[in-house]
């Protein structure tokens, strides 16, 4: 018998496990007369004492497996209905936060948050152009009114001076005419 | 054994708690499978929990409880498979090992018998990288043999081959283990 014919065979006698075959008793015999193959199989058994010292270790963490609970639970119907609420209230959300409208009108500010767009309906708070117009015309009123109360008190301090200047030339009047008297 | 499958009924007849039993009793003998096959421990960890989840989703396919340790070891190497797949690690393994090792007596720092390593860091990295450097079927031979302690028998069923075919990857497995430690620096020492 050939060397290579009955090597494969080597790993019964590796492993002690012998399967009894006439393969099996071949092996034994051509071992006891083939010094080659003996120290083949003696650079075998070196090779596992080699192998054997990477040792077994336990795992980095325990396996979590829940007491009670399934890994993975299952998907059922009311898992599928629980996922599509949560999904439902995050498209409200985004909607209500799309169409949140901050508006300062003639009520002063307001907010106010839709799901849908509001309507074009009745304008109730100011443009831009209106802002613009609406400061103009408060500025113009102010300096109108600032105008108007300075003619006035202009008025009044003409009124004064011209009522002084009669009562001096009543007074000079009244003087020249004792003056006269007397002469 | 017979705990593993009495575990597995009880499981089956819908004792949830059971399945902790089995995750306990088998835990470390998956994880250090995956360790082996991909040399890498957090690779082996998540292996480790993904196969306990397919165990758990698919236990009720098992028709023979007694069966159970070698379908959960197939199931094991399955998701090796896939991660070994994944990863580009793992060709590094094997390029340094092509590359890194030369003949035999080239790298005398290394020329020393296992022994002398046993207690070194290097002696199981140079192990890995000649475990590492095997085809997948040899890989697989050698570790379920060696490590996970399976028989003979177990190993074919586990590998899904003939008898005969288990023989011949595991005595291939071992031969060039024997020659990646050789290259490597390990010189094994005859009795």
């Amino acid at each position: 018998m050939r060397c290579e014919e009955i090597q494969e065979g080597f790993v019964e006698v590796l492993y002690d496990e012998y399967s009894g075959s006439p393969e099996s008793a071949d092996l034994r015999e051509h071992l006891r007369t083939c010094a080659a193959c003996r120290a083949e199989l003696d650079e075998l058994k070196q090779t596992r004492k080699s192998l054997g010292l990477w040792k077994d270790e336990p795992p980095l963490q325990s396996i979590a497996v829940a007491g009670r609970k399934p890994l993975v639970p299952a998907a059922s119907g009311w898992g599928y209905l629980r996922y599509a609420a949560i999904a439902a209230l995050a498209v409200i959300s985004l909607l209500a936060i799309a169409n949140t409208q901050v508006k300062w009108n003639k009520e002063g500010f307001s907010f106010s948050a839709r799901l849908w767009p509001a309507p074009e309906s009745g304008k109730d708070y100011y443009t831009k152009d209106e802002v613009r117009n609406l400061l103009k015309q408060a500025l113009e009123d102010s300096e109108s009114r600032t105008n108007e109360t300075n003619y006035l008190m202009m008025q009044k301090v003409l009124d004064t001076v011209e009522q002084d200047r009669r009562m001096d030339l009543n007074l000079i009047r009244n003087t020249a005419a004792r003056y006269q008297n007397k002469n | 054994m017979a705990e593993t499958e009495e575990a597995v009924r009880r499981f089956l007849e819908g004792e949830e708690e059971a399945f902790n039993r089995i995750v306990r009793r088998w835990d470390r003998k998956v994880y250090n499978l995956a360790w082996r096959m991909l040399g890498n421990r957090e690779d082996a960890q998540d292996v480790t929990q993904e196969t306990f989840l397919s165990i758990f989703k698919s236990i009720k396919n098992l028709r023979d409880p007694g069966r159970f340790s070698t379908w959960l070891y197939q199931i094991t190497l399955n998701h090796c498979r896939a991660r070994w797949k994944s990863r580009a690690s793992n060709l590094a393994l094997e390029d340094s090992l092509s590359s890194g090792a030369g003949e035999e007596g080239e790298n005398p720092s290394l020329a020393l018998s296992a022994p002398a390593k046993a207690d070194s860091l290097e002696a199981l990295d140079l192990i890995r990288k000649a475990l590492a450097g095997l085809s997948e079927d040899h890989r697989t031979a050698v570790i379920l043999k060696e490590y996970m302690g399976l028989s003979l028998e177990e190993l074919a069923q586990v590998m899904g081959c003939p008898l005969s075919t288990a023989k011949s990857r595991l005595y291939h497995g071992l031969r060039e283990v024997q020659q990646n430690l050789i290259r490597l620096g390990i010189k094994p020492r005859a009795q």
